[in-house]
C-alpha cells in the first residue's frame, strides 16, 4: 500500500466514490424517508443537505484531493526517474 | 408576501392586456417585454456582441501555431479557465431552461443539476489529468492514438452527433430570444447569433473561445445573481436575500403550504410521477458519467499549462458552477411560488410555453428595467458560449483530427487553416439545421448526455485505467452504446419489443442506466475475448500519462477492475429492465394526502 502505483489507484477510485455520493445522495433520502420532514437552516434537510454536501462540503473536499494527489504525482515522478536508485524503486514499486 | 404581492399586481396586470380564457376558467398568462426592456436588451446585447467580436479579433495576433488556435498555447491561468468552464457548461438551456424545468419538474430538477456539478468533478478525477499529459487537442485525439483510426473516425462521427444534438438546441434558444424579447424574426435572430459566433471562434480559435467564455462567466453571474437577490427581497425573503443559493429559507413554509410536494424527492410534476431509486441511479449513469465523455468540456483542461492548474481551475469552475445553478435554484423557486400564489389565484395560468421565459418574467415584474434587462443579455451569453465551445470541438475534430488521418504529412500552417475552416462549417450547418428544428431538440442536450455516456466515457477511463483495452473493444463499445442510446431514446427504451429501460414516463431521459452499461459491457469483454492490447508503445503510453517516467507492464493491468466494472454493467442492465413493482407506488401515493391533511 505504499506504492505510489497502489496510492494513484486508490486515490482516484475513492475520489471518485466520494465525489459521487456528495453530489448524488439519494440513497440518503430511501434509507431516511424522514429527511423529507425535518428541517435545516429552514430549509427541508433532505433538500439542504443535498445542496450543502454537493456544493459547500464538496469545494474543500476537492481542495485536499489537489493536494494530495500533487504529492503522489511527485512521488510517481521521483520513483521512476531513470536515476532513482533500484532498491528505492523495488521499494516503491512493491511487487516487481 | 401581502407587500409583494401589492407590488406585483398592478405590474401583472400591466402586463397582460388581453389574454386566452382557458378551458379550465384559467386565464392562460401571455408574456410581453415592455419597451424599455426591450431597449435595453438589446443595447445589452449589442455592447456584449461587440465586445466577443473585439476579444476574438484581437485573439487572432496570438494564434500562429495549432497549439495556439486549439488550446491557446496550453497557457489559460486557473481562474480564467474556471470561469471559461462555467460558461462552457451553463448553456442556454440551463441559464433559461432550469427554471423552466424547475417550475415543471421541482425537486427531480434539482437532483438532476446536482449530477452534472457531480459530473464536473469526475471528470477530473478520472480522466481530465490523463488527457493534459497526453498533450493533444481533442479526447477524439486520444481514442485515436490509444485505439486506431478506425476508432478516431468513430468517436469524431459520435462527437459530431452529440454537439450537433447540443448545438442546435442553442441555436434555437437564441433565436427564440431574438424574437420573444426584440420581436425579430426567428430566423433573423438565429443568423445573427449564429453568425457572431462563429465568427469571434473562428478568427481567434482557443484563445478568442477561452477569454470570452471567461467574460461570459462573469455576465451570466451578474446577469442572474442581481435580478434574483432583487426578486427575493420583494417576496420578503428578508437578509438572505442577499445570497441567493440559500437565501430563501423564510418562503419555505410559504411553498410547502401551496405546493406541498415541491420538495418531495419520491415524486415529480407536481407530485404526479414517482420517483424511484433505479431513476435516481440512471440519473447518475446518464448526466455525471455523461459529462465525463463530454469533448467541449474535456477540451477545456488541454489549455492548462499543467496537470496541476487544470485541477486549481476545476476548483474554481465548482464555486462558479455551483453558484450560478444555486442561483438558477433560488430564482426557479420564487418563480414557482409567485405563479402558484398569485398568478393563478389571478386566474392566470403559465402556459408551459412561457415557462422558458420565467427568469425574464420574474425579472421584469420585481426590478427595474435595467436590471430586468439583464437576464437577456446573460441567456444569450451563456447560448453563445456553449456554441462556441462545440464548435471548437467540431473544428478540431474535423479540421485536426480527421484531416491529419487522411492527410499526416500536412503542416502546421495547414492543418490550423483548416481548423478554421471547419470551424466555420460546422457554424454554417448548425444554423442550417437550427432554421427548421424538430419539437424532440427540447430536450436534446440531455440526450447528449446519455450519447455522451454511451460511447465516449467507457472508452476514455477504460482506456486510461485499464491497458487490457483495445481497438476492437472500443470499437465495438462504442457502435453498440451509439445505436442504443439512438435507438433507446426514440422508442422510449423499447427495443424489439422488450422494455429494456424500466423508468416511466421520463426513463428515457436517463436511458444510459442500460445503453452506457451496454457499451461498458461490450468494450470490457471484447477487449478480452480478442487478448487485449498487445501494442507496448501503446501500453507504454498508458504509463506515461499517469506521471510515470518508466514503464512497467503490470501497472493498471489487473482483471479486477474490467471483470468488476463488466459485472456492474450487466447488473445495472438486468436491473433496468425488470419493472418495477406496484406495491412502492402504491405505498407511496397516499403520502401528499397524508401531508395535505396534516396540514
Amino acid at each position: 500500500m505504499n506504492s505510489p502505483y497502489r496510492k494513484e489507484c486508490w486515490l482516484a477510485l475513492t475520489a471518485f466514490v466520494v465525489a459521487a455520493f456528495l453530489t448524488h445522495i439519494y440513497p440518503l433520502y430511501f434509507l431516511f424517508p424522514k429527511l423529507t420532514e425535518m428541517k435545516l437552516f429552514g430549509f427541508p434537510a433532505h433538500y439542504f443537505l443535498t445542496l450543502f454536501l454537493g456544493w459547500v462540503v464538496l469545494m474543500p473536499l476537492y481542495a485536499l484531493y489537489i493536494r494530495v494527489s500533487e504529492k503522489i504525482d511527485q512521488q510517481i515522478v521521483e520513483t521512476s526517474r531513470p536515476d532513482a536508485e533500484p532498491e528505492v524503486r523495488l521499494a516503491a514499486g512493491g511487487e516487481r | 408576501m401581502r407587500r409583494a404581492a401589492r407590488h406585483a399586481l398592478p405590474v401583472a396586470l400591466g402586463l397582460v392586456p388581453a389574454v386566452a380564457r382557458a378551458a379550465d376558467g384559467m386565464q392562460t398568462y401571455r408574456f410581453q417585454p415592455t419597451q424599455s426592456l426591450s431597449t435595453l436588451g438589446l443595447v445589452y446585447t449589442l455592447g456584449m456582441v461587440t465586445l466577443f467580436l473585439w476579444v476574438g479579433w484581437w485573439s487572432k495576433r496570438r494564434v500562429s501555431t495549432t497549439d495556439d488556435y486549439y488550446t491557446a498555447g496550453r497557457g489559460i491561468g486557473a481562474l480564467s479557465n474556471g470561469l471559461a468552464m462555467t460558461s462552457n457548461y451553463m448553456s442556454l438551456a440551463t441559464f433559461l431552461g432550469f427554471t423552466a424545468l424547475l417550475w415543471k419538474l421541482q425537486f427531480l430538477l434539482v437532483a438532476f443539476v446536482m449530477s452534472w456539478l457531480g459530473g464536473f468533478v469526475l471528470i477530473s478525477v478520472s480522466v481530465a489529468p490523463s488527457l493534459r499529459r497526453w498533450g493533444k487537442f481533442t479526447s477524439m485525439q486520444f481514442i485515436g492514438e490509444r485505439y486506431g483510426s478506425t476508432a478516431k473516425i468513430i468517436s469524431v462521427l459520435c462527437m459530431i452527433l452529440l454537439a450537433q444534438l447540443y448545438l442546435v438546441g442553442q441555436m434555437k434558444g437564441i433565436g427564440n430570444v431574438f424574437q420573444v424579447m426584440f420581436h425579430w424574426d426567428y430566423t433573423t435572430g438565429l443568423v445573427v447569433g449564429g453568425i457572431v459566433v462563429t465568427l469571434y471562434v473562428t478568427i481567434g480559435g482557443m484563445y478568442g473561445l477561452s477569454y470570452n467564455q471567461t467574460l461570459q462567466a462573469v455576465i451570466m453571474g451578474i446577469a442572474l445573481l442581481l435580478p434574483t437577490s432583487i426578486i427575493l427581497w420583494k417576496l420578503n425573503a428578508g437578509p438572505g436575500a442577499v445570497f441567493p443559493p440559500f437565501g430563501y429559507t423564510k418562503l419555505v413554509p410559504e411553498m410547502v403550504a401551496a405546493l406541498p410536494t415541491y420538495f418531495d424527492p419520491f415524486t415529480t410534476v407536481s407530485g404526479k410521477i414517482p420517483v424511484s431509486f433505479k431513476y435516481y441511479t440512471g440519473i447518475v449513469l446518464s448526466l455525471a458519467m455523461g459529462t465525463i465523455g463530454l469533448p467541449h468540456i474535456a477540451m477545456r483542461y488541454f489549455t492548462a499549462p499543467s496537470v496541476k492548474e487544470g485541477k486549481k481551475a476545476t476548483l474554481w469552475g465548482i464555486f462558479f458552477i455551483g453558484l450560478v445553478f444555486f442561483t438558477t435554484f433560488a430564482i426557479g423557486f420564487a418563480a414557482k411560488l409567485y405563479t402558484t400564489k398569485v398568478l393563478n389565484a389571478q386566474g392566470l395560468a403559465i402556459d408551459p410555453k412561457e415557462a422558458d421565459l420565467l427568469v425574464v418574467i420574474m425579472s421584469q415584474a420585481f426590478t427595474p428595467a435595467w436590471v430586468a434587462a439583464l437576464p437577456i443579455a446573460g441567456a444569450l451569453a451563456a447560448g453563445l458560449s456553449t456554441v462556441g465551445g462545440l464548435l471548437m470541438v467540431i473544428g478540431t475534430g474535423i479540421g485536426h483530427d480527421i484531416y491529419t488521418t487522411l492527410f499526416p504529412g500536412a503542416d502546421d500552417r495547414r492543418k490550423m487553416k483548416m481548423g478554421l475552416f471547419f470551424t466555420a462549417f460546422g457554424g454554417v450547418v448548425t444554423i442550417l439545421l437550427a432554421l427548421r428544428p424538430p419539437e424532440f431538440l427540447l430536450t436534446s442536450v440531455i440526450w447528449a448526455y446519455v450519447v455522451s455516456a454511451s460511447t465516449f466515457t467507457p472508452v476514455l477511463i477504460l482506456g486510461i485505467w485499464w491497458k487490457g483495452a483495445n481497438r476492437a473493444g472500443a470499437i465495438a463499445g462504442m457502435v453498440v452504446g451509439g445505436l442504443l442510446s439512438v435507438v433507446l431514446w426514440w422508442t422510449k427504451g423499447q427495443l424489439f419489443g422488450l422494455q429494456l429501460v424500466q423508468l416511466g414516463p421520463l426513463g428515457h431521459l436517463v436511458a444510459a442506466i442500460f445503453t452506457a452499461s451496454a457499451a461498458w459491457f461490450v468494450t470490457i469483454v471484447v477487449s478480452l475475448v480478442t487478448g487485449g492490447e498487445k501494442d507496448e508503445r501503446i501500453l507504454r503510453e498508458v504509463d506515461r500519462i499517469h506521471g510515470w517516467l518508466d514503464y512497467d507492464p503490470a501497472r493498471y493491468n489487473g482483471k479486477l477492475f474490467p471483470v468488476a466494472c463488466a459485472a456492474l454493467a450487466l447488473v445495472l442492465m438486468v436491473w433496468s429492465a425488470i419493472p418495477t413493482s406496484a406495491p412502492p407506488k402504491t405505498a407511496r401515493s397516499p403520502a401528499p394526502a397524508a401531508t395535505v391533511a396534516r396540514r
